[in-house]
């Protein structure tokens, strides 16, 4: 489980029964996907409509069928586009494959394509129309229509306040069609840092129970980190925290070698936390009152 | 040092967890498609998996990397296991001849009040406007008349519904065209209204009503009855019961926000909206249908005769799609 702590997530639970935390995007990267599909909207339209112009030069008698056709082209390329993407296994407009997002289904089934269908549906009513209508009435009808004018501005109001305020930012047609904006998650698999102190040889270091039960697991994840940096884990810096941790659990001797020692350590102390976990006893932090039964049951 | 357990774990499962990275990896990139059948099988198996796996380390490692590693590659290879259905084909076949009249039929009732309206509309839209010319005014929008109003020439009127071979034709599939996004507007209003509360749904599907009993009106009552619906029926037929549709998916839709019943609003709203959803696009393929037959047929066929089977057939063609296929689908459906 990701922890942290600036990173809004959402629960879903797979039919298989296993909960997982999934990222919610920001805003501000649904944005972009957005802006990003509406010029290759305009791209296509304006594509065509020169396609249609050059035939229409070309042969002048298809004129009409032309008109009709264009019409029917141009509502597509608005309507199907992001159906036709988003009802892919990638589940992702261009715009949405390009900064990393993608739609999943709200409760954790398989997402079908009349859900795609509905979210994308309504999208025209929460923006591209009310807009539309407002620009129609700019030059003069404005007070000849007030009714209309707001009650777009209304629905544009609403419709942009919702997914600022609903947790999953969702807008309303993902609310409709039961779908969820997740953003698509990397993490790369590292070595593992205790197998790290086993190759170095034989352990140097032996550490007691009552020192290993100083720290939690917020601590050891801590450790896990620089010691993962190894880019920016200078010398005097693991000798620092060598030092510290030294200080803290009580150790007589002075560690001039930090790394081996940080290494050994965090092996010995997950080994530690990790079997107190199998017997159901988490322990979170160094700040969490300490297991007083720890020796009995282990 | 004794080995630790999440240590012994990650060796033995590792292989399995690198396997379906690279498959999820060629699925995002490259789309499932690609993949062999042998991939293709393996991926589930694989998923599954990892998904045991992550329960697992959950309970007894605390690996945070690892954690994080199993819990998105979880989440990746969920997304690609549960993904919307490529089958593009096969999901066609299954939307037009099973899943849209049925869910149309469970809708029946909706239907047949949205249905009810439009012929309530262009009931008193006809009586009105034969009674009294004026008030095709009140029903018709000047921009959707262009020029077809009371005050028009019988002449003129006649001339709007005959193929015309000269510069006309220009205005006419204009008009053809205006008329396509004017409808899908109003289907798809219809559609959108209902998530408001479905109330303005029926106020639009009764204007629509009206309008069209507006023109009526104004045509019979020159005597051109019988020219003016063998130039409206061939896509109307259509073109209305899609409309109608539309209205039916936001009646359900508003029925969900102000009666939810037993479910909570948002589950009987996504409820709606997964049927909705269904039918709307069922209805979008109706426009096109309709769209289909208004830009091609009519400007290229001028008999009558020939204009009313189209308009009859098509007529029975959809009752049996709907009247017959839908309840016998939704009774199949139900069965299953």
């Amino acid at each position: 489980m990701s922890q942290d702590l600036d990173l809004r997530t959402r629960r879903i639970v797979t039919p298989e029964g296993v909960a997982l935390d999934l990222p919610i995007p920001l805003l501000s990267v649904r944005l972009v996907a957005f802006l990003y599909d509406l010029l290759m909207q305009v791209l296509w339209t304006i594509g065509l409509t020169i396609a249609g112009k050059l035939v229409e030069v070309a042969i002048p008698a298809a004129q009409h069928y032309l008109s009709a056709l264009m019409t029917v082209a141009i509502f597509l390329v608005w309507n199907v586009y992001p159906i036709g993407y988003e009802s892919r296994p990638r589940g992702a407009t261009p715009g949405k494959r390009t900064v990393g997002i993608r739609v999943i289904d709200r409760n954790g089934g398989a997402l079908g394509v009349d859900q795609v269908i509905v979210r994308n549906l309504v999208r025209a009513f929460e923006f591209p129309i009310p807009l539309l209508i407002l620009i129609s009435h700019l030059d003069s009808s404005f007070s000849d229509h007030l009714g209309r004018v707001s009650f777009c501005l209304a629905t544009l109001a609403l419709c942009s306040l919702v997914p600022l305020i609903h947790r999953d930012s969702a807008r309303i047609g993902d609310l409709l069609a039961g779908t969820l904006v997740i953003s698509a998650p990397r993490a790369r698999l590292l070595g593992d840092l205790a197998r790290r102190a086993e190759r170095t040889g034989e352990s140097h270091y032996s550490f007691t129970r009552e020192q290993l039960a100083v720290y939690g697991v917020f601590e050891l994840q801590v450790l896990e980190d620089l010691l993962r940096d190894t880019s920016r884990l200078t010398h005097e810096k693991a000798l620092a925290i060598a030092r510290t941790i030294q200080k803290k659990l009580g150790l007589d001797f002075t560690v001039t070698d930090p790394l081996p020692f940080l290494n050994e350590f965090y092996a010995a102390q997950r080994a530690h936390l990790e079997q107190a976990l199998t017997l159901g006893k988490r322990r979170d932090s160094k700040h969490a009152s300490k297991p007083a039964d720890l020796r009995r049951t282990s | 040092m004794s080995k630790m357990k999440s240590v012994g774990f990650r060796m033995e499962r590792e292989a399995t967890w690198r396997q379906l990275e690279s498959l999820v990896l060629r699925i995002e990139t490259k789309g499932l498609r690609k993949l062999t059948l042998q991939e293709r099988v393996a991926l589930p198996k694989l998923y599954r998996a990892t998904l045991s796996a992550l329960s697992v380390a959950r309970a007894i490692a605390l690996d945070r990397n690892l954690l994080d590693y199993l819990e998105s590659l979880s989440a990746r290879a969920y997304c690609c296991v549960y993904g919307a259905r490529g089958g593009v084909l096969a999901a066609c076949r299954e939307f037009t001849l099973v899943s849209f009249p049925a869910t149309v039929a469970r809708l029946r009732i909706s239907f047949a009040l949205t249905l009810l309206v439009l012929l309530l509309g262009a009931w008193i839209g006809y009586q009105r406007v034969s009674i009294e010319p004026e008030a095709f005014y009140a029903f018709v929008d000047p921009g959707l008349a262009a020029g077809r109003d009371p005050l028009t020439p019988t002449s003129e009127l006649e001339h709007t519904l005959e193929l015309v071979v000269d510069s006309d034709q220009g205005a006419l599939s204009r008009f053809a065209a205006m008329l396509f996004t004017h409808n899908s507007n109003v289907a798809m209003l219809a559609f959108a209204l209902g998530a408001l509360g479905g109330i303005p749904v029926l106020p639009l599907i009764f204007a629509t009503g009206t309008m069209l009993g507006a023109f009526s009106a104004l045509f019979v009552g020159r005597g051109l009855g019988v020219p003016f619906f063998g130039w409206l029926l061939p896509h109307g037929v259509t073109e209305l019961l899609a409309i109608v549709l539309a209205g039916t998916v936001g009646l359900e839709l508003g029925r969900a926000v102000l009666f939810p019943g037993r479910l909570s609003r948002r589950a009987a709203l996504e409820r709606a909206g997964k049927l909705g959803g269904s039918v709307m696009l069922g209805v979008v393929l109706m426009l096109c249908l309709a769209g289909a037959i208004e830009g091609i047929f009519r400007q290229t066929v001028n008999d009558t005769t020939l204009r009313y089977t189209v308009a009859s057939s098509s007529a029975l063609l959809w009752t049996f799609y709907f009247g017959f296929l839908g309840p016998r689908n939704l009774r199949r459906v139900a069965a299953r």
